[in-house]
């Protein structure tokens, strides 16, 4: 077993201000939607704490896009620029959760630091952090001051319509996060993948970890085996990125 | 004659530059203050009347005096002359109104103009008061006043019903709780506006400023008080402070005010309502029953209650149908919380009893979502409502019809909160099946 340095700071500092802001959102949104059936504040607090927490989550995204855009890591959304080989992947890692793990078959896909996701992982986020989350946002900031946006809302035919793509992508979430923390129980064992996102490191069994199939091509591998190391021993400064 | 002018100018030169300048200029000003107080002082009008019009009176004054009018009505014909000497109007004289009377013949029946009724004589001699009072007559005729004498509403008043016709009083007489001639027609609506905070401020706790009826709703160019913003502004226009007070407290608070009424929230004890205004967003005005005339036919008929009205799918198709008519109109549905009547819109309560809970309408089922209408502008100006379910407000048929108006929690569409229970359950289903499927197969294993 080996420990690779996969989340850097700034990704795990990124990852747990938005996981604990969606989650607040969600609640303080179901608290906004659903007075007299959910009455845990006064819905003037809910408005107040939804619309600072949906700043937050505002910054936090252009923690996570400036990340990316000026650092290398940028490959994990999308490491091959091959169609071919990513839809086959995709196929392939479905065919994963939907049959092979219940059989105990190893797991497609290899985690290295530029190659974090997999197929269906990098086309997920992909969607979410560049299609999915923007629009929240927006619709969000569009909501937060209708008047002043009103130019915006009615072009994009009134504020019933802003407000019900806000609350089906409310809806997502909502299965989305179901989904989300089940998978990231799927590791070697039900935290490893949740402690990593903690620590950086993840646990990587040896077999894995040196595994490269034959005829792929993975222009990472070089970089990815600079920041490997030992369970036990101590990270290089270097190797923290 | 040029010699003289030139005289003339020297002599000028000389008094302005001249040591006794300032008692000449001092006499020169106290000529111009007696020219000018006595001239004044002349026009007042006093309780006097002119000899003509004592004339006139000798007749008038007598309380039997009368004439039959074309439909058998008798119209007394007595001008209680002490009555008109007190008026604006004496030193105006009779003559002033009733030039179309000849001295000569006045006494003839033949020289009389006959008029069918009251009410005809009353509209036709209003025309008189347009002569001097150029101004207010054009605000009375953009008024709904002169839009119901116009589609003949019987009851509705020209310069005569609010003034009097020989009893014509001062101005600041009819700014007080007891000269306001509104009182007339819309008494019910007065004995309310008397018990609000507004009518208490001025009858009981002397405040002046508070306003009487032509404080907001003006005094010649009476507008419909749910139509346009007019009775807004006059609320902001004496609460100016009101958008920064609001945003202090309410989240979206100039989206508030557009929406809801201020009665809505500041009359507490008044039922409310959703009405959505049938309204045209490229003439930037509602739309008028003439102009959907074709399509009124969808309509349920004239009604303030939502019992049976238009449901989503009527009410799309409605707008969907004017819009389609091939007109540059492009017609939608402005929505705004109201109070039900016209009364309960005068029911102002004092501040600290307005409403401040936002759970009073942002909630399943609140009272204000109960009741629905659909309204549009007849052709005499006045607002017509007509019954819609008020499922309207919560359908996803209303997405398009509906846009402009939602209230969170209070108009949710119900085929959300499905699909948000939907999502949860697949979303807890997806982990359980699958951890399931995980162990089961992997103990057949």
């Amino acid at each position: 077993m080996q420990k690779l340095y996969i989340h850097p700071l700034p990704v795990r500092v990124w990852h747990w201000i938005n996981a604990s802001s969606v989650i607040a959102l969600i609640l303080t949104g179901l608290q906004i939607r659903y007075v007299g059936l959910i009455d845990v504040m006064s819905m003037r607090l809910a408005v107040t704490v939804h619309n600072w927490i949906g700043f937050l989550l505002l910054g936090n995204f252009f923690l996570w896009l400036c990340f990316y855009l000026f650092s290398d890591k940028i490959t994990i959304y999308h490491p091959e620029l091959n169609p071919k080989k990513y839809y086959r992947d995709s196929i392939r890692q479905a065919r994963f959760y939907g049959w092979g793990i219940f059989r105990g078959a190893p797991n497609p896909h290899h985690m290295t630091p530029y190659k974090k996701f997999n197929a269906l992982q990098s086309v997920s986020y992909q969607i979410i952090m560049l299609i999915v989350i923007p629009t929240q946002i927006v619709t969000g900031i569009l909501l937060w001051d209708v008047e002043r946006f009103s130019g915006i809302v009615a072009l994009l035919g009134g504020v019933r319509i802003v407000d019900t793509v806000h609350v089906l992508i409310l809806i997502f979430f909502a299965f989305f996060l179901f989904i989300h923390v089940y998978l990231a129980t799927l590791g070697h064992t039900a935290t490893a993948h949740i402690k990593a996102m903690f620590t950086g490191y993840e646990e990587i069994e040896d077999q894995d970890a040196e595994d490269s199939k034959p005829g792929e091509r993975d222009d990472n591998k070089d970089k990815d085996k600079q920041i490997r190391m030992p369970i036990g021993g101590p990270p290089s400064p270097l190797h923290i990125h | 004659m040029t010699i003289s002018n030139r005289e003339d100018k020297s002599t000028a030169g000389r008094v302005h530059t001249g040591p006794c300048k300032p008692a000449v200029a001092m006499f020169l000003v106290w000529c111009a203050f007696s020219f000018v107080t006595t001239t004044t002082l002349a026009s007042i009008p006093d309780d006097s009347l002119s000899a003509a019009d004592e004339q006139c009176l000798k007749c008038h004054s007598f309380e039997r005096l009368a004439t039959t009018l074309g439909n058998g009505e008798t119209l007394s014909l007595h001008v209680p002359g002490d009555v008109f000497a007190k008026s604006v109007h004496n030193w105006i004289g009779c003559e002033s109104c009733h030039q179309e009377i000849d001295l000569g013949t006045h006494s003839r029946s033949t020289n009389k103009k006959t008029y069918a009724n009251k009410r005809e004589r009353s509209i036709a001699l209003a025309k008189t008061c347009y002569q001097c009072h150029e101004d207010k007559s054009h605000q009375y005729e953009g008024s709904i006043h002169a839009s119901l004498v116009e589609s003949g509403n019987l009851a509705a008043p020209v310069c005569t019903d609010c003034h009097g016709s020989h009893t014509v009083k001062p101005k600041a007489a009819y700014e007080t709780l007891t000269g306001a001639p509104c009182k007339n027609c819309h008494e019910n609506i007065f004995a309310v506006y008397l018990e609000s905070m507004h009518g208490q401020a001025r009858s009981k706790l002397g405040h002046i400023e508070a306003p009487v009826c032509s404080d907001c709703h003006r005094a010649h160019d009476v507008n419909v008080a749910s139509v346009e913003d007019r009775l807004k502004d006059a609320c902001l226009g004496c609460h100016e402070d009101t958008k920064r007070a609001h945003k202090e407290w309410l989240p979206n608070a100039g989206l508030h005010l557009q929406a809801v009424s201020c009665a809505a929230c500041h009359a507490p004890a008044a039922r409310r309502r959703v009405d959505l205004l049938l309204y045209d967003s490229v003439a930037q005005r509602p739309v008028s029953e003439n102009e959907i005339a074709p399509r009124l036919g969808d309509l349920p008929g004239p009604r303030e209650s939502s019992k049976d009205g238009l449901d989503a799918k009527e009410l799309w198709n409605l707008v969907r149908g004017i819009n389609r008519e091939g007109t540059a109109a492009e017609v939608t549905l402005r929505g705004r919380m109201e109070v039900v009547t016209g009364e309960q819109a005068h029911q102002m309560a004092w501040k600290s009893k307005a409403l401040r809970d936002c759970e009073s309408c942002h909630r399943d089922g609140a009272e204000p979502f109960q009741n629905v209408t659909v309204s549009l502008i007849r052709a005499d100006g006045k607002r017509v409502s007509y019954g819609a379910e008020k499922e309207v407000l919560s359908s996803a048929l209303s997405m398009n019809s509906v846009g402009g108006f939602y209230a969170l929690g209070g108009t949710r569409i119900k085929l959300l909160d499905i699909l948000l229970l939907l999502a949860v359950v697949a979303g807890a289903s997806v982990p359980i099946v699958h951890l399931t499927m995980r162990k089961l197969l992997r103990k057949d294993k």
